[in-house]
């Protein structure tokens, strides 16, 4: 699914780029415009509308209140300004998202109505949350290499100024990959105030070992980056280092440089010598003056 | 077919007569001015064409992600398979002492030239950033068939440069003791091109042996720039390329696309030229027969080509053989088999159509063809990957070359008739040396106009 919505957008930005789009305003049917949201705006709904949003829009939205959207014409708008969300009701969202225009594609097909209705949650929700997250709270991690574990936890300052570690805080610990974060546990701290996972046994590091755990509490707008130097070692079997058809040059099998160089090599001598020849003609007719 | 040397005084009118025509052309033939006035029309819209592709970059052409490879590519790979005839005449015919063909050996080779080097530049002409060309050369893999191809076809312009520069000095020596009245830049050059070409046996030796030499190294080159051409596609895994024959298939195919432009090109000198006792009716008959030859040749790849994979008809060779049997591509791909190859074969059976005119009509209907099966063996193969592609709009997925294309791929056309008139405007169109021997012009007639005085 993923994948398709990837296609999707990316074949939409280079049909953005190949042609003009002609930009007209967005006609929206007064039925549609007075629809409200049948979600409740919770944090589970909002919570499922930002991983859809992450999925589907981000590519050329950026990220909400961020302005950091691509550079379109017409642009795509930051859908957590301000502006846009005076702007539009929960039905005009609905229906922009729905039908698309130009280069903003049409969702109708590709997600259901509670996934849109979600992300519409989760844009209204911004708000609320921006102003509610916690500034005392602070994330800290502790990796253990004894028994492989990653343990985090949030402490935040009660009425008094004490500092007191949350329980029920929803975390999410992930491991950096290559072309992302994978990740190994997701849940809430416990009555001690932690949240604990186990690495996998043969979780994979580079070489040496060595990894770059993630831990995230999204509702405290909190990340936070340990390096551990514990996982398993990874006998990389690096494809582009060995002899290959694949290659650079500089790697290329013995028997292409071989046949390349000797074909084309002897072939040059050839036309070398005969262009010798030709000078010589020259030379012949100079002594012969 | 060298004849009894003939007796002293009608050996020196001859040769005068040999002189005369085959020298008159360079400073005047029908038509000419004409002829330029089309061409630079053609290279004029191109020229603006490209200018706006270059300005806006490929996305003005009908090529997309998809098909990626279109009217340029298909045409590249004509101009290769038309600039083969440099081989096949001069090199092939030659070392198998065919009677004759000692006039039409020029006019193959300057074709080859003017092709081969549209060739390589029509390459350019596909490449969306051409100010980044340089990095092939500094960056190529010496794995990549791209870097092979440069390299082959380099080394064939090279050769048939040289091919071509060889038996031209004896008649550059001619012309420089000829023409000592002409413009003093135009002597420089005949100078500098006779390289000092004074008819010593040493002299002669070196040009003899070292037109052998090449004709023999250009035979595995020629084989080598199509055979390479056709890895570009046979390398990889798509269908309708992934083919063990298709070097063969492409020689093959080469041989009556570059026989059918001789054929078009022997006529049009032949009467522009004033050349009817040069270019006989013996040489159309020749050509000719080379053509059903090929033809037939290249008729038994086909075969083999279409229907190995049409009796299995596996799941994706199948969708587009279907495609090109009876489906888009079949009114081209039918025109192409009947009109382009079995009519001529079948036509050039009868000693009527090996006349000059009959040959300059099945020659266009050969070349179009020829153009044209270039062009759905690339297109069609793109319409089919793999991958499943999906929401995409619809022009992704399909391709018809749009007007940028044409305009610049005719640009391309033009300019390699362009060299090929300018270069056949300069040097006589036939080695007026070779011609002369081959007529029973005596030696010291040939010593006499040698002479570097
Ligand atoms: C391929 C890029 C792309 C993707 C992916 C995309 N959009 Fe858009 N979006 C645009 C563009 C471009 C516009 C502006 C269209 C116009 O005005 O013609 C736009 C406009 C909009 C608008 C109207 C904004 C306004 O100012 O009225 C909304 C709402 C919207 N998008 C929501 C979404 C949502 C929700 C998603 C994900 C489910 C999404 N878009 C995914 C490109 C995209």
């Amino acid at each position: 699914m993923k994948h398709i919505k990837n296609t999707i957008s990316l074949s939409v930005l280079l049909l953005m780029f190949a042609t003009f789009v002609q930009a007209q305003a967005w006609e929206i049917p007064d039925g549609e415009k007075s629809k409200t949201n049948p979600l409740e705006l919770n944090a589970a709904n909002s919570e499922k509308g930002f991983e859809v949003y992450q999925k589907n829009c981000k590519s050329c939205h950026g990220d909400v209140g961020a302005a950091n959207f691509m550079p379109l014409v017409p642009p795509p708008t930051d859908l957590g300004s301000a502006a846009f969300k005076t702007a539009n009701t929960d039905g005009e969202i609905f229906y922009k998202m729905t039908t698309g225009k130009g280069a903003m594609p049409s969702f109708k097909a590709v997600l259901s109505d509670d996934e849109r209705w979600a992300v519409i949650a989760y844009l209204r929700a911004g708000d609320k949350t921006d102003a509610t997250v916690d500034k005392n709270a602070k994330l800290s991690i502790v990796a253990n290499p004894d028994d492989k574990s990653i343990s985090a936890s949030i402490t935040t300052k009660d009425a008094t100024g004490k500092e007191v570690k949350l329980v029920g805080a929803d975390i999410e610990i992930s491991i950096k990959r290559i072309f992302g974060n994978l990740t190994i546990g997701k849940g809430k701290t416990n009555a001690t105030g932690a949240f604990s996972v186990n690495l996998p046994e043969d979780l994979p590091g580079d070489s040496l070992g060595k990894a770059t755990i993630i831990v995230v509490a999204k509702r405290f707008k909190q990340e936070e980056k340990i390096e551990i130097d514990w996982a398993t070692p990874s006998k990389h079997h690096d494809l582009t280092a060995q002899a290959s058809i694949w290659g650079t040059s500089a790697n290329a099998p013995w028997w292409i440089m071989l046949l390349y160089i000797g074909i084309a090599g002897s072939v040059w001598v050839v036309i070398i010598y005969i262009v010798l020849q030709i000078l010589k003609i020259a030379r012949l007719a100079k002594k012969n003056v | 077919m060298n004849h009894e040397a003939l007796p002293k005084e009608e050996s020196k009118q001859l040769f005068e007569k040999i002189q005369t025509d085959l020298f008159a052309p360079l400073s005047k033939h029908y038509g000419f001015t004409a002829w330029i006035v089309v061409l630079a029309t053609v290279l004029i819209t191109a020229a603006m064409a490209y200018f706006i592709q270059l300005r806006d970059g490929l996305g003005v052409t009908a090529m997309r992600d998809i098909v990626s490879w279109g009217l340029y590519i298909s045409t590249f790979v004509f101009f290769v398979a038309v600039s083969l005839v440099g081989m096949l005449i001069s090199a092939v015919l030659g070392l198998l002492k065919i009677p004759g063909i000692t006039p039409i050996t020029r006019i193959a080779e300057l074709i080859a030239i003017a092709f081969v080097m549209m060739a390589g530049a029509i390459i350019v002409f596909d490449m969306g950033r051409p100010d980044r060309l340089l990095n092939v050369f500094l960056h190529g893999r010496i794995q990549s068939p791209i870097v092979w191809d440069i390299t082959v076809i380099t080394t064939y312009i090279v050769i048939s440069l040289l091919l071509l520069i060889l038996p031209l000095i004896p008649d550059m020596a001619i012309m420089r003791n000829r023409f000592k009245d002409a413009p003093k830049w135009q002597v420089m050059i005949y100078k500098i091109l006779s390289l000092g070409f004074a008819g010593l046996p040493e002299q002669k030796k070196i040009i003899y042996k070292s037109m052998r030499t090449l004709s023999i190294l250009i035979i595995p080159v020629a084989f080598g720039i199509h055979t390479v051409t056709s890895w570009l596609f046979a390398m990889t895994l798509r269908v309708g390329w992934d083919s063990t024959i298709f070097g063969p298939y492409f020689v093959a195919g080469a041989f009556p696309a570059g026989v059918g432009a001789m054929a078009i090109a022997l006529f049009v000198f032949r009467n522009s030229y004033n050349l009817k006792e040069y270019i006989t009716e013996k040489h159309f008959d020749l050509v000719g027969k080379l053509l059903v030859l090929t033809s037939l040749l290249y008729l038994y790849f086909n075969l083999n080509e279409f229907l190995v994979p049409g009796y299995k008809m596996k799941t994706a060779d199948g969708h587009h053989l279907e495609m090109l049997f009876v489906g888009k591509y079949a009114l081209l791909f039918w025109f192409v088999q009947i009109f382009g190859l079995i009519l001529p074969i079948v036509l050039l059976l009868f000693k009527k159509m090996r006349k000059p005119f009959p040959m300059l009509i099945i020659g266009v209907f050969v070349v179009i063809g020829a153009f044209l099966k270039r062009f759905i063996i690339v297109a069609p193969t793109l319409e089919h990957p793999f991958l499943p592609v999906q929401n995409v709009p619809e022009h992704f997925m399909v391709y018809w070359p749009n007007g940028f294309e044409w305009a610049i791929t005719m640009g391309a056309i033009s300019i390699a008739l362009l060299i090929l008139t300018i270069l056949a405007k300069v040097i006589p169109i036939m080695p007026v040396w070779e011609i002369a021997l081959e007529k029973g012009v005596r030696e010291e007639e040939l010593e006499e106009a040698y002479k570097n005085n």
